[in-house]
């Protein structure tokens, strides 16, 4: 082969056409510049998101830590420390699960002994002060401080009531330091030193296997070195210290037995595969594929079309295919340099925007702490993303330009198939209209691939808008709390009702009933549980806990009628008289937040279950008081928020109240859930009577839907928010996309818009024709978006919408419509102030440039 | 005969200083109604600023063109461009045929553009004189580029105009086409009593014409 050495010929070309094309050139930044600021703020948010739900999650198991040993004994965590798969391993150990200090009441605190590594996993890091050393001293959260009422000020003493083992003791510590509690954190710790925990080692002895109370049990987080195939390491490290967990499908009564489980904040990006955020992302990504495809695709595609006279005249000099399409590659990354680095910065800052409001919205209302890091891989992937769309945008009109025929190219008029065209037989063709609709037919690819996509841009703006608006907030709230009011204690609300002593106090129901506002409402009760406990005498029913005889623990619940009434049926039949008669009960099914029901159990409508009652109220033993047989008549779809104590963890079973309490020595009332009269002003009336009844309250207080609808108030509106950035986006690119395909169809006959006015076409009847020609782009575009917008809506949008339970289909060619002015107004502005530049230029140069 | 163009003193300049061009200097010429003039000049002498001139393409330096009687200095813009459709019919080298549209409405392109109904009677004459009759409904794209320059020319003739300007019509054509061409389109001349001035080059066929002007330098002058 011959080589020759042409490359800096082909360089100064590639750079005077590039010169030469300033007003194309702009454009094809805008566009480049769009689409990876789309790309990079998708990036950016969906790496946050999938961060901060991994930071959430390492948060609500309670640490960092790939998988969790929990309630074992300092036997095992002694065999398992040291093995080699270990990277990092720490130790906790449960002291005190209650503080008897009435100013903490609100709060869920325990007192912990936790070591370095521990308290790192955990992430608290101290805002003043050192971990504790002495046998005095503690660590602990600001709002644990603010809720004792003592001054943040190391070296301050505190005196504590707690409990450990139902034995109470008193004691006087030292602030050695503290964290800054998160917002949203449900348990607050007071970590204890080494030295304490080794005082009172004695008193804490591990009985988790005996009476299921975690003082005195140790859980540790753990890492691997290696993060991959979790489950099957825990097996090893586990097996090679002669422990079994479930993963092995080990019988959970054996002695050797240790719970065992991956940390969900791992589970989750393991199964990132079938992940909601993923599949958007690359949804996303597939969108602003096609978007920045069309336009910078019909910005090339019409540069050459411009410039194919030129290209023909290379190739006549000796051009080569090859260098020709080197010649607009150089072109295209030319822009792409400039175009991609602006973009990113630009979509950085956007994300960084939005990302808090997107974190707003989702259940992970951390927001505040969201902290935004730069991660590279998002501009790698952003950038790298933005360039494989030029590349392949310009792949055609590359393509196109290396393929010209030298004499073709001479004779170009912008007029496809000159073969086997019929005569035309008309006879007014010289019409102003008539000319502009011709004008558009002479090259109806061109036209069709402007119109669609600057269609698709409206159609997607649609799509987005119409996805957006179709934000449920009703049905997003009904997941918390599917009643208007739920009273009950103020440690209810906060988590911790199981531990409570305080009862919810007759007076609050009667008052609530007594409003005239009031609909109708039900009791929930059920037993204090380290009082009085239920066994299932069964296998079909997961629980982690389990008694002596291996029977899983249930929380059965009396309801009143009114709440059975008003569950959400999944199977059998609520039949009253069998529940009456104390021989059904119904099974209630977890909402797993996402509107679908939870796995279900293997239970199933019409077995029968012997239910084992206990009372433990007085020692340590389990003392049976009674055994009946239930029917299962039905199962139901419950909230968790509603038809619990909202420390679940066993299977839910409700049975009427009345006959709840003929078992039942010390009924503990739950909860009194109800309904408002129907109005609006009715609910806002109870929400503020309520507020003020618990003012004066402090240990009661009550949740509404209303309460979950102002908060997730700003929700729509983040959406709304986040939706109309990119709608408006893509909605830009179309606009910016039509005025392309406007200025370069004018530009590019401006020699023979002088043939016609030399041969006595006035001003005003180029500008009409222009217009007119702009105006039928316009309107196709228009008409074709409201025919694939309607289409999309219903198909793809509605599916999209349907299967994500809070979003509700609603049909809107609103943005359309929001569209459609602002393409006609640039259909009549763009040929009006171009027709008024060709007027200051003379016809004489106008006609030689053609 | 009555002058259907007279020019007066006409001048045209471009640049100053060192840099000015005397594209015309001092043009002074009559053409009576139904002459035919040719223009003939070298490359750069003036001829086809002068054709612009005539034709209300191009505004002069100073000067004056009238045509049947009206001075086109005194015409704004769009008064120019009526004037050069109803009183100018022109032909240039290159055809200039709008594609879109075929022969018939190429030819009567101007007419429509004045808003006014072709006389049938007329265009079909016209269009048979330039032995078009055929090609009426054809594309300029499938037609040769002698049959596209006589479209050309059936348009320069179909509004009737008072004057019909030609740069160099049959430049882009072989010889036998040329002297086709030329032949049709001074016997239409003739036969609709039609004023033609035409740039060329060719001495050939300036020959055909009743009068030859030669310009040198932007100057008329005489051989």
């Amino acid at each position: 082969m011959i080589s020759n050495n042409n490359r800096p010929v082909i360089n100064k070309i590639a750079n005077k056409t590039y010169r030469a094309n300033r007003n194309r050139n702009f454009i094809a930044i805008v566009a480049i510049v769009l689409t990876t600021v789309l790309f990079t703020t998708i990036f950016t948010m969906g790496f946050e998101l999938l961060n901060t739900v991994k930071q959430e999650n390492i948060r609500k198991a309670g640490g960092d830590g790939q998988i969790v040993l929990s309630n074992i004994t300092d036997e095992v965590y002694k065999k398992v420390k040291d093995n080699p798969r270990i990277d990092k391993i720490a130790y906790t150990k449960l002291v005190a699960d209650e503080i008897l200090e009435d100013s903490l009441r609100g709060l869920k605190s325990e007192m912990w002994y936790m070591d370095n590594t521990a308290i790192e996993f955990a992430g608290y890091k101290l805002e003043d002060g050192h971990f504790p050393q002495t046998q005095q001293e503690i660590i602990t959260d600001s709002k644990l401080l603010e809720g004792l009422g003592i001054e943040k000020k190391i070296g301050t003493s505190i005196k504590l009531n707690y409990r450990v083992k139902d034995k109470f003791r008193t004691e006087e510590f030292i602030l050695a330091g503290y964290w800054n509690a998160e917002e949203f954190s449900d348990v607050h710790r007071i970590i204890v030193s080494k030295d304490y925990l080794n005082a009172i080692q004695n008193d804490i002895p591990y009985t988790y296997d005996i009476d299921m109370n975690y003082s005195g049990s140790v859980v540790v987080y753990i890492n691997f070195k290696d993060d991959k195939k979790l489950s099957e390491q825990i097996t090893m490290m586990l097996e090679e210290s002669g422990y079994v967990w479930e993963g092995m499908g080990a019988d959970k009564n054996a002695s050797n037995f240790v719970i065992a489980r991956i940390s969900p904040a791992y589970l989750f990006t393991a199964s990132l595969d079938n992940s909601s955020v993923i599949m958007g992302l690359i949804g996303a990504t597939l969108l602003i594929f096609v978007t920045g495809y069309l336009i910078i695709y019909n910005i090339f595609q019409i540069s050459v079309m411009q410039d194919i006279r030129f290209f023909g005249q290379l190739k006549t000099l000796g051009t080569t295919e090859g260098q020709l399409k080197q010649l607009l590659q150089k072109q295209a990354n030319r822009l792409a340099a400039i175009g991609i680095p602006i973009g990113l910065i630009l979509g950085y800052f956007l994300g960084v925007l939005l990302v808090p409001a997107l974190m707003q919205s989702t259940t992970y209302k951390t927001a505040d702490s969201v902290q935004i890091t730069v991660i590279p891989i998002i501009f790698l992937g952003a950038a790298f993303f933005s360039f494989i769309t030029i590349y392949i945008s310009v792949s055609i009109p590359r393509k196109v330009a290396s393929k010209v025929s030298p004499l073709e190219a001479l004779r170009f008029v912008d007029t496809k198939s000159k073969k086997l065209k019929k005569e035309k037989q008309s006879v007014n063709g010289g019409k102003i209209y008539r000319m502009a609709i011709a004008n558009l037919g002479r090259n109806r690819k061109r036209t069709l691939l402007v119109v669609f996509s600057l269609g698709l841009a409206a159609v997607l703006f649609n799509s987005v808008f119409t996805f957006v608006n179709g934000f449920d907030e009703e049905a997003y709230v009904n997941n918390f709390l599917d009643k208007d009011f739920i009273i009950s204690t103020a440690e209810y609300f906060n988590y911790a009702f199981d531990k409570s002593e305080y009862r919810i106090p007759q007076s609050y129901i009667d008052y609530v009933k007594s409003q005239p506002e009031f609909g109708e409402g039900g009791r929930l009760i059920r037993t204090k549980v380290l009082q009085e406990q239920f066994f299932a005498e069964s296998d079909l029913l997961p629980s982690p806990n389990r008694d002596v005889n291996g029977y899983p623990m249930i929380d059965l619940y009396g309801a009143d009628d009114y709440l059975l009434q008003s569950m959400d049926l999944l199977e059998g039949v609520l039949d009253f008289d069998k529940l009456k008669a104390g021989a059904g009960i119904i099974i209630g099914i977890s909402d797993s937040g996402f509107g679908n029901a939870e796995a279900n159990i293997p239970i199933q409508v019409g077995d029968k279950i012997k239910i084992h009652f206990y009372d433990v109220t007085d020692e340590i033993n389990l003392h049976e008081t009674a055994v009946r047989e239930f029917e299962v008549i039905a199962k139901v779809l419950i909230k968790e928020n509603t038809y619990t104590d909202r420390h679940t963890g066993n299977t839910n079973i409700y049975i009427p109240s009345d006959v709840f309490l003929e078992y039942i020595k010390n009924p503990v009332t739950v909860s009194y859930i109800f309904n408002c009269k129907e109005g609006e002003k009715n609910i806002q009336q109870m929400q503020e009577k309520l507020e003020y009844y618990v003012k004066s309250n402090s240990l009661l207080n009550f949740d509404s839907k209303k309460k979950y609808l102002d908060e997730f108030s700003g929700v729509k509106n983040t959406f709304v928010i986040i939706g109309s950035v990119f709608g408006g986006i893509i909605a830009f690119i179309g606009i910016v996309n039509f005025f392309n395909a406007m200025f370069t169809s004018v530009l590019t006959r401006k020699g023979e818009f002088a043939m016609l006015q030399s041969v006595g076409m006035t001003d005003q009847q180029l500008k009409s024709m222009l217009i007119t020609e702009g105006l039928i782009y316009a309107i196709a575009t228009i008409l074709l978006s409201i025919l694939f917008g309607t289409v999309v809506s219903l198909t793809i949008v509605k599916i999209v919408s349907h299967s994500i339970w809070f979003f509700t289909f609603r049909f809107t060619l609103l943005p359309i419509m929001v569209l459609s002015p602002i393409f006609i107004i640039i259909a009549i502005m763009v040929p009006y102030f171009l027709c008024r530049g060709l007027e200051k230029e003379s016809i004489i140069v106008r006609l030689r440039t053609e | 005969m009555e002058d259907i163009l007279v020019t007066r003193e006409l001048k045209k300049y471009y640049g100053e200083g060192n840099t000015l061009t005397k594209a015309l200097d001092g043009i002074d010429l009559t053409v009576k109604k139904g002459e035919f003039v040719a223009v003939v000049g070298a490359s750069g002498s003036g001829k086809s600023t002068l054709l612009h001139m005539l034709g209300g393409l191009d505004n002069p330096t100073s000067g004056k063109v009238i045509v049947e009687g009206s001075e086109l200095g005194t015409l704004n813009r769009d008064e120019l461009t009526v004037f050069r459709r109803r009183q100018i019919g022109f032909i240039f080298q290159n055809y200039n045929l709008v594609p879109v549209l075929n022969s018939y409405e190429n030819i009567i392109l101007p007419l429509e553009l004045d808003g006014r109904q072709p006389n049938q009677e007329y265009i079909t004459k016209i269009l048979k004189i330039m032995h078009l009759s055929e090609k009426k409904f054809a594309l300029p794209s499938q037609l040769s580029g002698g049959q596209q320059q006589r479209v050309a020319i059936a348009r320069a003739l179909a509004s009737n105009p008072s004057i019909i300007l030609a740069d160099e019509p049959t430049g882009n054509l072989d010889s036998n086409t040329s002297q086709e061409v030329l032949g049709l389109m001074v016997e239409s001349v003739h036969i609709l009593n039609q004023t033609l001035i035409m740039i060329t080059h060719n001495m050939q066929i300036a020959q055909m014409a009743d009068r030859i002007i030669y310009i040198e330098d932007g100057k008329i002058v005489e051989h």
